[in-house]
């Protein structure tokens, strides 16, 4: 018994299109359906220019295609920033050190990524 | 220890026919993941069986939703399917819902309790199977299959009405059979 999203709604969002593997591989530049498939089934990750191509053809997010994943990354990096910080604020403090503490804690207490991050060093 | 979100509840329904099932996946009660009929036109259960296992090991659904037949006195080989399958999904952890079938007419009275009328409810409020929508047969002519998909659509939108507080937050009572 699972709750976890699936990694993958490529098939639902493809299906909810109208459009046929094969409809799909050809948008693709691919000769068979066969990628396409592989791609449904997450038994191969796209490459990025593929990820785009879903991005654009089907009319949603990577984020939402890859939700389960994106989920996961999201848990993964949000764990890692806890450590960052931890990392970060046994240093000795400096105004920089302070800005990235206050970005890494955003990260961590989001759903997501903070709704305001700081401008990068000039 | 993470938390199970409900939002993620995923519901499979199966429902049985001669030739094969018709099946359904409902993730967080609106979204439709995955529709289809699956034939099995043999009559080996363990083939039945092993079709329905593909769908569960593929979607990890967190319940099963079924058709309660558990009146039905009709010897059929759709009886003896859906009699197989309860079992099953206990030997894979997966509680099961079972959905009467007044329960469901009286979900769709308003919309018309006909099969081809709860059928047409279903392909508006899922637009996605607005292509599977059987034409309206006569009485000399049998069932389309794909009106399965749209029987096992209609189990956990049923389902969704009896436990009206699972949109949004609160799923618990659909662990609850």
């Amino acid at each position: 018994m699972s709750h976890d999203l699936l990694k993958t709604y490529l098939r639902m969002y493809r299906r909810r299109s109208g459009l046929t593997q094969a409809d799909v591989a050809y948008l693709l530049g691919r000769v068979s359906g066969t990628t396409p498939s592989r791609h449904e089934m997450a038994t191969r990750i796209p490459t990025l220019e593929i990820l785009l191509a879903y991005q654009v053809m089907l009319g949603v997010s990577i984020g939402e295609i890859y939700e389960g994943e994106l989920a996961r990354i999201d848990r993964e990096v949000r764990a890692r920033a806890r450590g960052l910080r931890r990392y970060l604020e046994h240093r000795p403090a400096t105004a920089d050190l302070r800005r990235r503490i206050v970005y890494v804690q955003g990260l961590e207490d989001s759903a997501g990524l903070p709704a305001h991050p700081p401008k990068s060093h000039a | 220890m993470r938390k199970p979100s409900p939002n993620h509840y995923r519901l499979l329904s199966i429902d049985p026919s001669p030739a094969g099932f018709g099946f359904a996946i409902i993730e967080g009660g609106y979204r439709l993941v995955e529709w289809g009929v699956a034939r099995v036109w043999s009559t080996n259960d363990q083939e039945f069986l092993a079709r329905v296992e593909s769908r569960i090991d593929r979607f990890r659904p967190s319940a099963v939703v079924l058709l309660d037949r558990s009146a039905d006195r009709r010897e059929s080989g759709v009886l003896n399917r859906w009699r197989l399958l309860q079992p099953y999904c206990t030997s894979r952890y997966l509680p099961v819902f079972l959905v009467s079938g007044s329960l469901i007419k009286e979900v769709f009275r308003s919309t018309g309790s006909t099969k081809s009328q709860i059928a047409s409810a279903i392909a508006e409020e899922f637009p996605e199977l607005e292509g599977r929508l059987p034409a309206t047969r006569k009485a000399w002519m049998s069932e389309g299959e794909q009106m399965n998909v749209f029987d096992a659509v209609s189990f956990i939108v049923a389902l969704r009405h009896k436990s009206p507080q699972s949109k949004g937050s609160n799923n618990a009572s659909l662990g609850r059979p």
